[in-house]
């Protein structure tokens, strides 16, 4: 993880000692830590149309989605110094937060319990399986993303379902088997192996499992 | 669900004698570690896995061979265009907004009128409270851990009873096992501003906790990892406005031997304290057997 530059300066010196768009995220976020708001809008330039897709994929409409990015960025530049300590790449940071509000959004909307969270899974076992160029980074670049859409394809639509609803509607496997009308145990079984067909597919696919 | 299914071929503990324990958790991550990672469990589940891989790399693994489907998933979104040109600017107004009040808030803050404004825990508060209250609620700490020692006196029992529970042998080498101490915290990373002492009859199951610096704008639990390997929530903190907590901690084992014992926000994968009871009775032991006297 990149260290704050030693000579941190501000307004037209900072702009003249950095090249912000070359500068890799994990040395932004370094600056953004140091309250360098130039840091937070090359960022913002670089990451917000993924976390706009991303939002609104959840929520469904474009007004909740920007309200979403809006908060999403804000809160990376709060927290940049608690990135720092090894949170895996930004964007998997930030798209973790991006899904925190959606889902939050959501429940709100259908007058369900907020999510008491836990700790994130990804956030939690991020620093094991980020590699240099995040899976977010070289899906938004289009080289993945249809081999993720394939992966998705590939698994019936009784197991993705369930998958899709627990990641995109913030639904507990026992919320899922309300609303589909099936037993706990059988949305149970047809996650992990969907989950697991997902995997196994994705790893044929070589698409970067790392 | 189907039985535990290994997702690895040699697990790691398997050629450890108090394997057997581990291996419930482990089993419970391999039964649900899909559904954890799309956090589609209940939150007590959710919450018990999430303990249990800050400890055991193995699970880690597991779990981490899943973390690229949530993230997958994510990436899968259809490209929309972007949002508006105006939430960029909506942002950078509120960025700069946070920048202008934090700088007058430091400035006010020099000013004698600051004193009674209120204030997040700050490195100086902490120092401030170390010099001054500390020592006072270390007396009230004794004070209370004495009161909790008194509640059982059958100190030869006690050590019968933990020798039972751990399943290792106790060598205290003539030190009363139930002789009241103070644990005190280490910070769990460089940003963790808190400190806590939790006083206890190591051989008890009950405990009192004094914290202080904790942020009192986020809720903070207490979970525990025993040796056998359970690992559980012991209790949510009830931190006051100025970010310190005091309650009665109740344990399901006796205190030493617990592994660690650990401080974390709700929200958060970073624990901000931990105790390390079992390490720091051996710790005395070994002092004791040396010669010296730490307890």
């Amino acid at each position: 993880m990149s260290t704050v530059p030693q000579s941190i300066t501000t307004g037209h010196e900072q702009d003249q000692a950095h090249r912000y768009p070359d500068l890799e995220d994990a040395a932004l976020v370094a600056l953004m830590a140091a309250q360098d708001p130039k840091a937070l809008e090359t960022l913002y330039e670089r990451h917000a149309r993924i976390v706009f897709s991303f939002a609104l994929r959840i929520v469904g409409d474009p007004a909740s989605a920007e309200e979403i990015v809006q908060e999403a960025f804000f809160r990376s530049w709060q927290q940049a110094t608690r990135f720092t300590e090894g949170r895996g790449t930004y964007v998997t940071w930030l798209l973790s937060i991006t899904h925190n509000l959606a889902i939050d959004e959501i429940r709100k909307r259908q007058r369900r319990p907020q999510r008491a969270d836990s700790a994130d899974p990804v956030l939690l076992l991020a620093n094991l399986n980020d590699p240099g160029l995040s899976v977010e980074d070289r899906a938004v670049q289009g080289s993945w993303r249809e081999e993720i859409e394939a992966a998705l394809r590939a698994i019936p639509d009784a197991q993705r379902e369930p998958i899709e609803l627990a990641y995109f509607s913030g639904l507990t496997q026992r919320e899922i088997a309300d609303h589909l009308g099936e037993p706990l145990g059988t949305i149970k079984t047809r996650m992990r192996l969907g989950m697991r067909k997902l995997r196994e597919t994705l790893e044929q696919r070589e698409v970067g499992l790392t | 669900m189907n039985g535990p299914e290994r997702l690895t071929p040699e697990h790691p503990d398997d050629r450890n004698p108090r394997s057997a324990s581990l291996d419930l958790e482990c089993a419970f991550v391999d039964d649900n570690v899909e559904a954890f990672v799309l956090r589609a469990l209940d939150l007590s589940d959710q919450q018990r896995i999430a303990l249990h891989l800050r400890w055991c790399e193995r699970c880690r693994a597991v779990a981490g061979g899943y973390t690229p489907i949530p993230r997958m998933l994510a990436a899968s979104a259809p490209l929309a265009d972007g949002p508006s040109p105006a939430v960029r600017d909506r942002l950078m107004a509120r960025v700069a907004g946070e920048m202008a009040s934090t700088r007058a808030a430091d400035t006010t803050a020099t000013t004698p009128a600051a004193e009674a404004a209120p204030r997040k825990p700050t490195a100086s508060r902490i120092t401030l409270w170390q010099r001054r209250i500390l020592p006072a609620a270390t007396a009230i700490l004794t004070i209370a851990i004495l009161l909790v020692s008194a509640w059982g006196i059958g100190l030869q029992g006690e050590i019968e009873d933990l020798r039972a529970q751990t399943d290792q042998p106790v060598t205290f080498s003539g030190q009363p096992l139930a002789s009241p101490r103070l644990f005190t915290t280490k910070p769990a990373c460089s940003n963790c501003m808190g400190v806590a002492q939790l006083g206890a009859d190591p051989g008890k199951s009950t405990a009192v906790l004094m914290a202080w610096g904790l942020d009192p704008n986020q809720t903070h639990e207490v979970w525990c990892m025993h040796e056998n390997g359970e690992s559980n929530r012991v209790a949510v903190l009830d931190v006051n406005a100025d970010g310190d907590a005091m309650q009665t901690l109740t344990f399901g084992r006796p205190i030493a031997g617990y592994l660690e014992i650990r401080i974390v926000k709700q929200n958060d994968a970073t624990p901000e304290l931990i105790f390390s009871p079992k390490h720091d009775m051996e710790e005395a032991s070994n002092d004791i057997s040396a010669g010296s006297s730490s307890m």
